[in-house]
């Protein structure tokens, strides 16, 4: 009980009080109405007049359904109940004055009106709650509804001896009147507008017809009620048959009052257990799974135990984890379709199940009394069947919610269309459009259908990269065209002309190029006829018209190489771009180290991804601790772009980043892997490796969360803690955590890809609360057991302290002191609280961590936020 | 029918040069989100005070934006659309009406905003081009607020550690309030440097490789037809490095002090790894932008 409280936040206890309140009202008046209707009717009428007015209900149902439909708002509950005080009075006065026709009325009215306030009820704090709010607080709601029956049957029992059916009638009518008032509490922001008159009669149906999720909770409704009927009809003929009929009333009465005593037990633990530690559906097949096993054991053994124990799933569950469970499969639909389903099922489909099961009865007993018990296992299979196929459709419900304008993406294949349009790009006067559909066509890997005459282009630029191309891509072409460019104006046409030729034909470069008025021709040419180079006389720009010679030519790696590391970035840039034509393993390591200069990365890429045993050499790279870090942050994308063998590449990444201490390097393993998947859509990364590292990064997120805790309980008992230094640390954690996390879900999404969680996590980050709410669901509908209670802690915005209950096997909490957490950061391994736990410590003149300091200070001597925290508890030391 | 064009589209969009740094995926993301579409003289692509629900390519023709009836801008082919706003976080938006037959690409809002947070590429891209287009409303200049100091300016400890570098990185600016790992990401890889008086810390023309946050002292940075002086607090030379442009003028130090220096590439870097840094920064130089623009 105190564990379902405890679930309720500060922010949500008005919220939860009044609809407690409400709820326990309406019961209440419903169980004192139905004693006052019982009591009139059987003395009034006869119970022979029963099937008339089941049918009077059934038929006032239907209508009063698409009444009902427009429900879910404030108003509508708080007039309802006030309507339904109003409707019960003036019944009770007919009553009184002695009309008869007022029990048939009073019989109807007692089965629509509480149903239809429910609807309204549960369809406003559908409104108002998000499906994580609702699965905490549902179970908290439903007690009133226990405890309102509960009360309500011991207030008629009392009542009845002393006020006569008209006087009950009155005490229920009060008890509407208090639940329309309590109402009126109740919050209407975020509540839906709806608009009555917007849909036609058959709209609802429509929606359950045609949509396979509120279909299939049609299914379970029409099952359920079928199932309940048959089990009750079982469990009173088998108590007929064994109990004397003068001992009825008091085995019945008994009976029930264990069981709502056990379904209060229920509703206050048991639900919100179920709810917590396994997914809805988990807690929709309870009952009818343990129906399974009760009406199986009961057929076999027999007896009065053997109703009890067909009765009991029924008994205890009905009420508490079927009714809370059912409202919870409402939650996620929005405002419009929930209203307008939910009347139509709670009113009339429980009937309909009700009505079917009464007549299957009527002929499988007229048969014998086997098949109806063969009908209840029947309809309890078909019960959890449709419990199970319901899984598949509510997640996708969240699924679709944050999948709102995009879906999967896969890059489409080239048509003759695509290759249509790229080939009429060709013959456009905008350069920039030749240039991007030169471009596209190598991707494409259609080089051999640019034709050779667009070297005649009046733009250098296109005819620089139609050169290049044609060099790049060894695709012959006729030496005349070629030629034709060594006469162009512009001098990087002709230096590319020069590359092109050497590289597509083997006569020798003509004469006039040698005496080429521009030194970068001359340069390009000599280089090209195999004549040395001296770079050492070189400006700048010619020892670029080097290297773009080097790369077009294909000769020379050695030199790309080395021009590739040049202090000047406009030769580095020149020598990276022109290793893109001529991929050599010699520029593998030089290319490598190019990778964190972001101007160069798309150029490095491109020319890592033409190089052969490029992934072989990024692998080694990325174990290699020795390399600069932020080299080793570049790696791992780098690696995902030219993997030819993705699996290797996955499981590379995946053995560093568990390993990995730097959060920055992992964090980018993290983001190759994901790339990784995208452009392989087969791959699936080891499962094994991927819990390994959900492992770690769970335990890693409870940590930082634990550590927070402490600080703060300590900086609270002491406030002369809260210094600057402790803000720091504080935030560090905070954003750890944070980091964490979003790395856990990144990691979730390629353990369980097909649990479209890829959504997830802009929604945690991004998202409005019925977005967080949906990603929540989906997460918590992928993971199971331990694994789904600390994540579900760790993203669904409860107390630190509540999360870090949640933490299992993940984490042991470190219940430490103020000093104590701060020792323990220092030992943690993490230079950076390492630093600014000493940088606090000097803060707070704590000179008894001088020694641990010191022997920090000794293993790591270039720390200087050490080095001066040591320095100043020195000096205090000796003051 | 979308996909039976997507080559279509590629070349479109790679034909635009304000994408031509955005890398294939990229790219072919937004190709496959966007529709092809004509309009004719008189067509409103958007109302203002409608929420935005997509962004617009410009491949043909012109559109003008208007706010409260008064006229905003004229975009002319190619250009985009829309985002502005979106990026700024300006809910109420302009009005954006056709005046010229156009072609354009429209992209839905979520894949913009799915982009920005997962393609460093488009990201840095929208920056690059926000940041060109403040400098050159701004005269390439630096924010034309001259500098007076008010309050004594802060003293760091000499020599400053990281601790010291990362307080103060956290004191004003972006980094005051964004994931603490950013800021410490950041202050581990600036320098504390020395201003003297007359240093020049670069000239016109000189490539964006590092800036500086001016801890105290004071700058004046100069362009042949003006000048602007900085001081405490100025995050100098940030927006010739976000757009990728050299230095359009010349900054020399007028009153010593001291500053944190960055380099571009391990800024960028930080700004990768925290994509929610970028969007910070993203949405301050549109406000900015949008701001100018009024």
């Amino acid at each position: 009980m105190v564990g379902v409280l405890r679930d309720v936040r500060p922010d949500e206890r008005g919220l939860v009080v009044r609809a407690f309140a409400v709820l326990a009202a309406l019961l209440f008046s419903h169980t004192v109405l139905e004693t006052g209707r019982d009591a009139a009717f059987l003395t009034r009428a006869s119970a022979e007049r029963l099937p008339v007015v089941y049918i009077a209900t059934a038929l006032v149902a239907l209508g009063w359904a698409r009444r009902a439909a427009v429900v879910g708002t404030l108003a509508g509950l708080r007039n309802g109940a006030l309507g339904a005080a109003a409707v019960v009075v003036g019944l009770a006065i007919l009553l009184g004055a002695g009309l008869d026709v007022a029990v048939y009325a009073l019989y109807v009215a007692s089965g629509i009106l509480t149903a239809t306030l429910l609807v309204h009820l549960f369809s406003l704090l559908g409104s108002v709650l998000s499906i994580t709010q609702a699965k905490r607080l549902f179970p908290v709601i439903g007690l009133g509804s226990i405890s309102g029956a509960l009360a309500g049957s011991a207030a008629a029992a009392e009542l009845s001896r002393w006020l006569a059916p008209a006087g009950l009638l009155g005490v229920a009518s009060g008890g509407f009147a208090a639940a329309g008032l309590l109402a009126g509490w109740l919050p209407t922001q975020g509540v839906a507008e709806h608009r009555p008159g917007q849909a036609g009669w058959l709209e609802p149906v429509r929606n359950l017809l045609e949509t396979p999720y509120p279909r299939r909770v049609c299914a379970i409704v029409l099952a359920s009620a079928a199932a309940s009927t048959v089990a009750d009809y079982l469990f009173k003929s088998v108590v007929a048959d064994h109990v004397a009929p003068e001992q009825l009333g008091q085995f019945f009465g008994r009976a029930y009052l264990l069981l709502n005593g056990l379904s209060l037990l229920s509703q206050a633990g048991l639900v919100a257990l179920i709810l917590k530690r396994f997914d809805l559906i988990v807690g929709l097949s309870t009952l009818p799974a343990l129906m399974l096993l009760s009406t199986t054991a009961a057929w076999i053994a027999g007896g009065v135990a053997a109703a009890l124990l067909l009765k009991a799933p029924e008994g205890i569950l009905k009420h508490s984890l079927h009714r809370t469970t059912m409202e919870l499969l409402y939650v996620p639909l929005d405002a419009r379709t929930r209203g307008r389903i939910k009347s139509w099922l709670d009113l009339l489909g429980q009937r309909l199940g009700q009505a079917g099961a009464s007549a299957a009865i009527l002929v499988t007993a007229s048969v014998s009394e086997v098949w109806v018990w063969g009908l209840l296992l029947v309809l309890v299979a078909v019960w959890i069947g449709s419990c199970l196929n319901l899984r598949v459709h509510y997640l996708d419900l969240f699924r679709r919610r944050l999948r709102r304008g995009w879906g999967a993406f896969s890059r489409p294949r080239l048509t003759l269309e695509g290759l249509e349009t790229m080939f009429t790009g060709l013959d456009s006067p905008d350069p920039h459009t030749v240039l991007a559909a030169l471009r596209l066509l190598e991707e494409e890997d259609r080089p051999q259908v640019v034709p050779g005459l667009i070297l005649y282009h009046p733009s250098s630029e296109v005819v620089v990269a139609a050169l290049d191309l044609f060099a790049r891509t060894e695709r012959p072409r006729s030496p005349a065209l070629i030629a034709h460019c060594f006469d162009h104006p512009a001098v990087e046409v002709r230096e590319a002309a020069v590359g092109a030729w050497s590289r597509l034909n083997r006569d020798p470069l003509p004469d006039r190029v040698f005496r080429d008025e521009a030194p970068s021709v001359r340069v390009a040419a000599a280089l090209a006829a195999g004549n040395p180079v001296d770079l050492a006389g070189m400006d700048r720009n010619l020892q670029s018209a080097v290297a773009r010679t080097a790369g077009r030519t294909g000769r020379a790696p050695g030199l790309l190489a080395r021009l590739s590391s040049d202090p000047d970035p406009l030769v580095r840039r020149a020598a990276v771009e022109a290793a893109h034509d001529a991929p050599s393993v010699e520029l593998l390591d030089p290319l490598i180290r190019r990778l964190p200069e972001k101007r160069l990365r798309p150029s490095v890429l491109r020319a890592l991804g033409r190089i052969e045993h490029a992934q072989a050499g990024l692998q080694r790279a990325l174990e290699d601790d020795a390399l600069p870090r932020l080299v080793r942050c570049e790696i791992p994308e780098a690696l995902a772009r030219v993997a030819e063998r993705p699996e290797e590449a996955s499981q590379v990444l995946l053995s560093s980043f568990v390993a990995a201490t730097d959060g920055m390097v992992r964090y980018r393993m993290l983001l190759a892997l994901e790339r990784l998947c995208a452009e392989f859509e087969d791959l699936e990364p080891d499962p094994k490796q991927l819990d390994q590292a959900i492992h770690a990064v769970v335990s890693r997120a409870y940590r930082y969360l634990d550590r927070a805790l402490c600080l703060e309980k300590g900086a609270r008992d002491r406030p002369e803690l809260r210094t600057e230094g402790h803000g720091l640390i504080s935030d560090t954690l905070t954003a750890k955590r944070v980091n964490a996390v979003e790395r856990l879900v990144r990691l979730l999404v390629l353990r369980y890809p097909r649990a479209g969680l890829d959504a997830v996590k802009r929604a945690l980050r991004t998202g409005d609360k019925e977005d967080r709410a949906a990603a929540i669901e989906l997460l918590e509908g992928a993971l199971s057991g331990s694994l789904k209670l600390a994540v579900g802690a760790l993203v669904d915005g409860r107390s630190d302290g509540d999360a870090l209950r949640q933490s299992g096997r993940f984490h042991e909490p470190l219940g430490l002191d103020y000093p104590g957490l701060l020792q323990h950061m220092l030992e943690g391994g993490s230079v950076t609280m390492e630093d600014l736990v000493a940088f606090h410590l000097a803060e707070l003149d704590w000179t008894s961590f001088l020694p641990q300091l010191e022997a920090m200070a000794a293993r790591r001597p270039d720390g200087e936020e050490l080095s001066r925290a040591i320095t100043h508890l020195r000096a205090r030391a000796h003051a | 029918m979308l996909e039976d064009r997507f080559q279509e589209r590629m070349l479109m969009l790679r034909s635009v040069p304000s994408f031509s740094a955005v890398d294939d995926p990229g790219l072919a993301y937004l190709a496959q989100r966007a529709r092809q579409m004509e309009a004719s003289p008189g067509d409103v692509l958007r109302e203002q005070g409608q929420p935005s629900t997509h962004g617009w390519i410009l491949l043909k023709g012109s559109v003008r934006t208007i706010r409260d009836g008064q006229l905003v801008n004229v975009v002319e082919a190619p250009g985009v659309l829309g985002l502005l706003s979106v990026a700024a976080r300006d809910e109420g938006g302009v009005r954006a009406e056709v005046i010229a037959e156009s072609q354009l690409l429209e992209v839905p809002i979520e894949a913009t905003n799915e982009l920005m947070e997962s393609n460093f590429s488009f990201a840095r891209n929208v920056l690059r081009n926000l940041s060109r287009h403040l400098l050159d409303v701004r005269g390439n200049l630096p924010a034309r607020t001259d500098f007076e100091r008010t309050r004594p300016p802060a003293r760091w400890p000499d020599p400053m550690t990281w601790v010291d570098r990362l307080r103060s990185v956290r004191a004003h600016g972006v980094f005051a309030d964004v994931n603490m790992e950013a800021a410490v990401d950041l202050a581990r890889s600036t320098h504390a440097v020395r201003l003297e008086t007359g240093q020049i810390l670069w000239e016109a023309g000189d490539p964006p490789d590092v800036g500086f946050r001016v801890l105290h002292g004071q700058i004046n940075c100069a362009t042949e037809g003006g000048s602007v002086r900085v001081g405490d607090g100025f995050a100098l030379g940030v927006l010739e490095m976000f757009a990728d442009i050299p230095r359009q003028y010349r900054a020399q130090v007028v009153e010593e002090g001291r500053a944190l220096r960055f380099d571009a590439d391990v800024f960028l870097g930080v700004l990768e790894i925290h994509p929610g840094v970028l969007l910070e920064l993203v949405a301050g130089f549109a406000q900015s932008s949008l701001e100018r623009g009024r």
